[in-house]
Parts: structure tokens; C-alpha cells; sequence
């Protein structure tokens, strides 16, 4: 039975509105005061970096994740689709911001032989689908590293499916 | 990685931001500035000449301005006398005490500060991993407690009282004077080999004194980390599995022990250039932490603020680069801290 996720229009909206502040701060910063040789250099790189961003979170809103038995596939611009029988390694890492390490949120990386696939966890239903990779990674006994096997017993999700 | 670099830097420009306006609201805190001074001098001497200058300067660094313009200004945010000319720009401003740009007076003892605390930084990294990493896999040996015991000295004496000793017994036992960070003779002169030479023959003083409290800090710390990493059951584990022992301590004890270093790299930054300031006064160092206590002390505002925006520059950007490392390196859930979205 294939199963669809969907990223949700809010953390979708939030990621836009990021690259859009900061890529109106670095072009409105390069345009107005005109800075000195580096801080060029420094701007533009940051400007590129929010429009990536940008440019991403449109991908993603246009992306429509899919699992089944066989497969993991991203549908949509940029798609990919790894069967699992190929996938090389299965990640589950967290980020955050905050000093304190609180909040933040995790992303999945499904690599296969030739293309990889991420996923944040902004997506709808995010652990249960991080539950099913994990359960087709143990049917096929790919090793998880420490790192991977803390994130998920932090979600509650078992190592070993 | 992208996300996490993207909400990073969403979050670094406003910091700096903040940072510049606190840092102009500092200098400015005390009543009057440099000028103020200058002129009541001067008119006590009923010097004119001088008097017009010094009101020039007022008006072409807006110091008779109010002050959210005096502070646009000064970050660039806003035209001044000669158009958009502040931080953003490349421009520093004037040092009022050395009649310079502030660029002039700053560049020479940067180099100096940047050559002596990077030395610092490799010595003591030099010396700490292997003392650290030899006392945590040998703990409680004879060579333990020896380094311990030469860490806690180490940590317990200050960095000027060491400069003291050290300078009086070169004085009295050898009459030799090991003060500066180069030879007189090549003071404000330009950069040769010979002026190289004559700092890196200087520097290992300065290197000891100023190294010495930091490197027995680390080795405690790497020994403490490295320590409650090998008690841990991945350890055991593949210790009992018969792994190696040198693999098995660089594989995941080490990557995890370095983890506190890494996020020490913001501090390090701004402290390769500011480091040591008391050390660089007692032994007559001709580095940049003298200067900025100096600039502090007379006001010359655009010299001390222009110097603290650029450390508090250096401090973020530091941060920056310890977050990322430590994102890529260990990205894993705290939970004590909090559960993900």
C-alpha cells in the first residue's frame, strides 16, 4: 500500500517568508549603503543563500513524498525515487538553533546508489513515516549509526523495526 | 544543513545589529567625549587655531548630532558629512588620540595581535591533546598525577604574575630584558624579514606566559570529556569485541571529546586578536589589547567602538562556524533539552 506525505502549508509559508526577509535584508543592504570589497562578497553570497532557500521551500510545497514496500519516491520538481533494495545508508540527524539544544527538528536522508533523498521534519506525519524507513532499513540489516539510533529513540521509533 | 545554515544567519544579522547599537550606546554612555575634553583644554591655553580644528572634526563626525544619527552614521546605515562612510563602508572612522584613521592606527598591532595569539592558540593545542588524551587513557598512573598536579599550578597562576616572575628573573640571573614583542629599532618600521625574525625571536616569552593557563584548562577539560566517554557502553562494547584499542579511542571517544573545543572556536576568534591584554601591558607588548584599553579610558570613540564591533564581529562569526561544525558533526537530540517538532 503506497502512503503519501505532504509538507505542511504553514512551515511551508515560514521557510518563504525567511528567504524572503533575508534576501531583501542582503540585496536591500548591497543597493542602499553600499558596503566595502568583503561585506560585497559576504551580502551576496547570504542574498544567493536565502533565494536558494526560497527556491526550496517552493520545491517542497510542490513535493509529495511516497512509500510503499518498494520504494521511497519524492514526486515533483527535482524528484527521486530510491528503491529500498538499493538504499546505502538511512540518517535521521536534529538541528537547532537554541543553546539550550531545545526545539529544532530533525531531518531524514534516504541515500541510495545514485541520488539521496531529505526530508524535514515539518512534514506531516513525519514519524511515521521516519517509523517505516527505519523498519524497511532493518528488514534489509543496514547498520544505523549511534547517531541515527538516539534520534529515533527519541521519537520512540525502534532501531531494530 | 541548508536550513540550519539559512535560520543561523536569520538569526547572526539582527545579533550584530543589536551588538553595534549597544556597543555605540557604551561609548557614548559616559558625559562628553574626547572633543569636549580637548576643548576645555584648549581653551584653558586660549589656543583658537586649534579650537576651529577641533570643532571641524565635531561637525564632520556628527558629533553634534543626535544620537540614533550619530549611530546610523557611524554603522553606515545613514549619510554623513562624506556620504554613506561607516562600518558597512570600510571606513572605521578617525582616532581622535592618534590624529589617524583608525584603519592606520589599528593595522600594525592586528598583524602583531593576530601572530602572537594564533601562537598562543597552536601551543596550547599542541601541548594539551597529547598530555589530555595520555592522562585520560592512563588515569590515576604516576604521569596522571603528575600532570595534574602541573595542570593545577598552571591554572592557578595568573598569566601577569607569571610575566612578572619571569621578567625579573631574566632581569636578575641572565640581565636580560624580555620585554616587547620585537626590537625597538624596527617599531613603526615596515615589514622586512629581519623585523620577522626579531617577533618570532620575542615571541616564545609572551607564547609561554600567555599559554600556559589556557593549555592546563584544556588538558583538564579533554582529560574530564575523554574520561566520561570511555566509560560509556559503546566503549565497553567494543572494547569487549576486541577492537583496538587506538582505533577505538580516535573513532568515537576523541570525535565526541573535541565536541566542547569546537564550540570554544567563538571565543577563540575574537581572542586572537584582543587575547592577553593585561599580559601584553606588563611585558610592554605592542599588540592591540593595550590600545583598546587606552581608547576606552580617553574616549576616542570611533577607535574603542570601530574595535569592539569588529571583536564582537569575530565572536559571531566564530559562533557561526562552531555551530555549523557541531551541526554536521553531532546532530544529535538532547533530551533533557527538548523534543523535536
Amino acid at each position: 500500500m503506497t502512503r503519501a506525505y505532504r509538507y505542511g502549508s504553514r512551515a511551508i509559508a515560514i521557510e518563504c517568508a525567511q528567504g524572503v526577509a533575508g534576501f531583501a535584508l542582503a540585496v536591500g543592504l548591497l543597493a542602499l549603503a553600499r558596503p566595502a570589497g568583503p561585506l560585497i562578497w559576504a551580502l551576496a553570497a547570504a542574498g544567493a543563500l536565502f533565494l536558494v532557500y526560497f527556491g526550496r521551500a517552493v520545491v517542497r510545497f510542490l513535493t509529495r513524498i511516497e512509500l510503499d514496500e518498494h520504494r521511497i519516491r519524492a514526486r515533483g520538481p527535482l524528484g527521486a525515487s530510491i528503491p529500498w533494495d538499493e538504499m546505502r545508508s538511512l540518517r535521521l540527524n536534529h538541528y537547532t538553533t537554541r543553546s539550550d539544544r531545545s526545539g529544532g527538528w530533525m531531518q531524514l536522508e534516504v541515500r541510495g546508489t545514485q541520488r539521496s533523498i531529505r526530508i524535514d521534519s515539518t512534514l506531516i506525519e513525519f514519524a511515521g513515516l521516519v517509523a517505516l524507513a527505519a523498519r524497511e532499513a532493518s528488514r534489509r540489516g543496514k547498520v544505523l549509526d549511534q547517531c541515527t539510533r538516539s534520534n529515533l529513540g527519541a521519537l520512540g521509533i525502534s532501531s531494530h523495526g | 544543513m541548508l536550513s540550519y545554515t539559512v535560520r543561523r544567519l536569520l538569526i547572526m544579522i539582527p545579533t550584530l545589529l543589536v551588538i553595534s547599537f549597544v556597543t555605540f550606546s557604551i561609548i557614548k554612555l559616559p558625559p562628553g567625549d574626547f572633543l569636549s575634553n580637548q576643548i576645555a583644554e584648549l581653551r584653558s591655553q586660549g589656543d583658537n587655531a586649534a579650537l576651529e580644528k577641533v570643532e571641524f572634526l565635531r561637525k564632520q563626525y556628527g558629533l553634534d548630532r543626535p544620537f540614533p544619527e550619530q549611530y546610523a552614521v557611524w554603522v553606515g546605515l545613514w549619510p554623513g558629512e562624506k556620504g554613506f562612510s561607516g562600518l558597512l563602508q570600510g571606513d572605521w572612522g578617525w582616532s581622535f588620540e592618534y590624529d589617524l584613521p583608525v584603519g592606520d592606527v589599528v593595522g600594525d598591532r592586528m598583524l602583531l595581535s593576530f601572530i602572537l595569539n594564533f601562537s598562543v592558540i597552536l601551543f596550547t593545542w599542541a601541548v594539551a591533546f597529547p598530555i589530555g588524551v595520555y592522562a585520560a587513557t592512563h588515569q590515576y598512573s604516576w604521569g596522571d598525577h603528575g600532570l595534574t598536579l602541573l595542570g593545577y599550578v598552571g591554572l592557578a597562576t595568573p598569566n601577569f604574575l607569571f610575566a612578572l616572575v619571569l621578567m625579573y628573573f631574566a632581569n636578575i640571573e641572565f640581565g636580560l630584558s624580555i620585554g616587547g614583542i620585537m626590537d625597538p629599532d624596527y617599531l613603526g618600521q615596515p615589514w622586512s624579514l629581519a623585523k620577522f625574525g626579531s617577533v618570532l625571536q620575542h615571541l616564545w616569552i609572551p607564547v609561554l606566559v600567555i599559554g600556559t593557563s589556557g593549555t592546563a584548562a584544556m588538558i583538564r577539560r579533554l582529560r574530564a570529556n575523554l574520561l566520561d566517554e570511555l566509560q560509556k557502553q559503546y566503549v565497553v562494547t567494543a572494547r569487549a569485541r576486541g577492537v583496538p584499542q587506538l582505533r577505538l579511542l580516535i573513532k568515537y571517544p576523541m570525535r565526541m571529546a573535541l565536541n566542547p573545543f569546537i564550540a570554544d572556536i567563538g571565543n577563540l576568534l575574537p581572542s586572537v586578536i584582543s587575547g592577553s591584554a593585561i599580559v601584553a601591558v606588563v611585558l610592554s607588548l605592542q599588540t592591540s589589547g593595550p590600545m583598546l584599553l587606552e581608547a576606552l579610558r580617553s574616549q576616542d570613540q570611533y577607535l574603542a567602538g570601530s574595535f569592539l564591533m569588529f571583536l564582537s564581529l569575530l565572536t559571531v562569526i566564530g559562533m557561526f562556524i562552531s555551530d555549523l561544525l557541531l551541526a554536521a558533526l553531532d546532530p544529535r537530540i538532547r533530551l533533557t533539552g527538548g523534543a523535536a517538532k
